[in-house]
């Protein structure tokens, strides 16, 4: 989680980065890719003869192997391989048990960071992509004959704030030193400005493995100004592969296959897909219930199987377009990023949408990691290039009712320091909970939660006297430090980490590495807050609506109601539990829906 | 240069007057973020203005609306100093209404006409100011007007 808490006033520590070498690395989800530049050209570095290393991690007696020997350890059956994990950094993000069928997950809630068992050791995201940065850090090494510890790391340009942060936190912990992590279609972007020196409108199309974004850059004399970013963190050529084996089952009859077979089927899935980059009918033969079977799927049917997929591509693009301001006619091009986006059936469905073929001059898989690389070298030794980012998502906070504020809108360019007033809700309120939230939609609930803490000394004020003054301040970094400050006094106040809430990069550190208990503790911790603000919100309500009874002329006091109230009041923040509050919250809520009614 | 911090007319060296020329805007926005963004680290510390300042005024004056509160308050308008206009109230609603009618490209062509006279109102009103005081009252109901139409324009654009 990359929320830094400090206090009002107190300066950044910066580092500046020596003219060391610095190298590009693209963390993908099927593979792994490390570039370097020069300051003239720019080589992707072979590692184990190949330019690609697969992001495949395996266990062999308590040693991890990293890369190709783990693909091959996978291929021949090894039973403890962790692939796709990259899918799972964020940990708001659902869905991994579909995204990696084989995988031991161990139950957890929302919110949580994914666990899972390899062999006998519990094991996490962020401990797995480590792994992968750590062996490309020893390759890195070995290749250019010195040691590299500075690095720009490419993300999917949608990644939530917290998926950022787990991915710094691996990289720290691999040990390199992160320069920047920039938007994967940004770094392809760069890659085609600078070496082809173009200048307009052009829209990335990235389409990998796990991730999907979209992102319209304009190239005007060497400045690259991110416009509009988008795009979804699960969907990707994974999802082809799917759609091929869904179909495949239900063609030849193998709905009761068990999970090895299943995976079996997945990796022929995956065959198919990319023979049909090639020719018009794809064959496949393998082994499945004790009978041979001979796959067979042509291109027209794949195109149909692909429908949903491609509608799904088609809103998002409207979506990014629209945000921001500008027609499919301004774009001067398409360009093509991601493996996956060697699909036929994208190609021609991008044909159609712009009216023109999309460029695919681009070399899908080398040219992300290229332009990390090139802004490696800027970041190093300077640049006649500049980098104008934006947040891909919105920024803001919580207030009464669970209702989100937003404070920065997503595709604001950054660096941005925005600061709001706020004030209190109570006579003689003296402190302020402040919950940083992360997302587009409108209810906390429905948001990201980055961090909580809470803002005391307020002086004793009559309710909405007080000012309070939240300032959000998003460094070119992307990193966000949220200060508050009350203004009547005219003092600054010092701002308190609520205790149990993993705010900062150690308290991460540590809640990854303590076997996730202080990470369970911080879920309750924020659940229960969640739980009790939302009582107390419809406590006020109903007090309101007692006192309101009380008033009218024909005065029947609502005993029911009130006893309710009062049953609930009792109830302290430190006494009461989480399930306490949600029921009175929600017994309060209901009885008070039904008289309204 | 603190001026500059105040107005976002002066540290894009733009004419005083409305529209803000887009183009104009964005090329002196590179200008400008080629010399302040944190990437282009310059060994003297003479920092300039901040990069997220630059960002801060680049968004606002994208928009007319606030590109023209910034230009009245330059000219001492307090732009919500105004009762809201019954009148302005009535014809926001009728053209909500012929939105959700469905005649969406009428009524954004009519929009951008509205934009037009209501900046042209102001325009004059600021360049009258050089003899005589601002109208007040006036300045400030139109630039209410144009923030309605230009909010209006941007929810269904």
């Amino acid at each position: 989680m990359v929320l830094q808490i400090m206090e009002p006033g107190q300066a950044v520590n910066v580092d500046t980065a020596k003219k060391a070498k610095a190298v590009g690395i693209d963390l993908g989800t099927t593979h792994s890719l490390v570039a370097i530049n020069d300051g003239e050209k720019t080589k992707i570095l072979e590692i184990n003869q190949s330019t690609i290393v697969p992001s495949i991690v395996a266990l062999v007696e308590e040693e991890f192997e990293v890369g190709q020997a783990a693909k091959t350890l996978q291929k021949n059956g090894h039973k403890v391989v962790v692939s796709s994990v990259k899918r799972l950094m964020d940990p708001d993000m659902q869905q991994p048990s579909d995204a990696l069928p084989v995988l031991d997950y161990l139950p957890y809630q929302p919110g949580e960071m994914a666990r899972f068992k390899i062999g006998e050791r519990l094991s996490n995201p962020i401990e797995i992509s480590a792994e992968i940065l750590k062996y490309l850090k020893k390759k890195t090494q070995e290749v250019l004959g010195e040691e590299v510890d500075q690095a720009v790391i490419t993300v999917p340009a949608y990644f939530s704030e917290r998926a950022r942060g787990a991915t710094r936190l691996a990289a720290k912990l691999a040990g390199w030193k992160v320069l920047r992590l920039i938007s994967e279609p940004t770094a392809a972007a760069i890659q085609f400005g600078l070496n082809q020196q173009k200048q307009g409108l052009y829209l990335v199309f990235d389409l990998g493995g796990g991730t999907f974004d979209v992102s319209i850059l304009n190239l005007e004399n060497q400045v690259f100004q991110v416009v509009a970013t988008g795009g979804d963190t699960l969907m990707g050529g994974d999802d082809v592969d799917q759609l091929i084996a869904a179909d495949l089952k239900e063609r030849y009859g193998l709905e009761t296959i068990d999970k090895t077979e299943e995976k079996n089927l997945l990796a022929i899935a995956e065959d198919l897909k990319k023979q049909l980059s090639e020719v018009k009918t794809a064959e496949k033969n393998g082994h499945f219930q004790g009978q041979n079977r001979h796959f067979l799927i042509d291109f027209d049917h794949f195109s149909t199987l692909l429908r949903p997929f491609l509608s799904k591509i088609e809103h998002l693009l409207n979506q990014v377009l629209k945000s921001a301001r500008l027609t499919k006619s301004d774009i001067k091009d398409c360009l093509l990023v991601g493996g996956s986006t060697r699909l036929k059936p994208v190609q021609n469905f991008l044909e159609k949408y712009f009216g023109k073929k999309p460029l695919t001059d681009l070399h899908p898989d080398h040219v992300v990691a290229e332009g990390a690389a090139i802004q490696a070298r800027a970041l190093t030794h300077g640049s006649a290039s500049l980098l104008l980012d934006v947040i891909p998502l919105s920024l803001g906070l919580e207030t009464m009712g669970g209702i989100v504020e937003k404070i920065i809108p997503r595709n604001s360019p950054i660096p941005a320091q925005v600061t709001q007033e706020f004030t209190t809700f109570q006579d003689n309120q003296t402190g302020m909970s402040i919950h940083v939230v992360q997302g587009e939609r409108e209810m906390v609930a429905d948001c990201r939660s980055l961090g909580k803490f809470s803002l005391k000394g307020i002086p004793p004020l009559p309710a909405g006297f007080a000012k309070i003054e939240v300032t959000f301040d998003v460094d070119a970094d992307g990193l966000l430090t949220v200060s508050a400050q009350e203004k009547t006094t005219g003092a600054y106040q010092a701002i308190e980490v609520q205790p149990g809430h993993g705010l900062t990069t150690d308290e991460m550190e540590q809640m990854v590495f303590n076997g996730f208990q202080s990470a369970e503790v911080d879920m309750e911790a924020r659940a229960k807050g969640h739980a009790w603000v939302k009582l107390q919100f419809v406590l006020k309500l109903c007090q309101k609506i007692l006192q309101a009874k009380k008033e009218q002329p024909s005065g029947l006091a609502d005993q029911k109601l009130q006893a309710l109230v009062d049953e609930a009041a009792i109830l302290t923040k430190e006494h009461g539990t989480t399930d306490m509050f949600r029921e009175y919250a929600n017994r309060l809520e209901n009885y008070f829906k039904s008289d309204q009614d | 240069m603190s001026e500059e911090i105040h107005n976002p007319f002066t540290l894009f060296s733009l004419p005083h007057s409305l529209p803000v020329d887009q183009q104009v805007l964005k090329k002196r926005y590179f200008e400008l973020q080629r010399d302040s963004h944190p990437d282009q680290r310059k060994d003297s510390e003479a920092q300039s203005i901040s990069s997220s300042l630059i960002n801060k005024y680049y968004v606002e004056l994208r928009k007319v609306s606030n590109a023209a509160r910034y230009l009245l308050e330059l000219h001492e308008v307090d732009v919500n100093s105004a009762q809201q206009d019954p009148e302005m109230l009535m014809e926001i609603m009728d053209l909500e209404e012929r939105f959700s009618d469905g005649s969406a490209e009428d009524v954004l062509r009519d929009l951008d006409q509205k934009i037009f006279d209501n900046i042209n109102i102001l325009n004059t009103l600021i360049q009258s100011n050089k003899e005589q005081k601002i109208d007040q009252e006036k300045a400030s109901k139109t630039w209410q007007k144009l923030r309605f139409i230009d909010q209006l324009k941007e929810r269904y654009t």
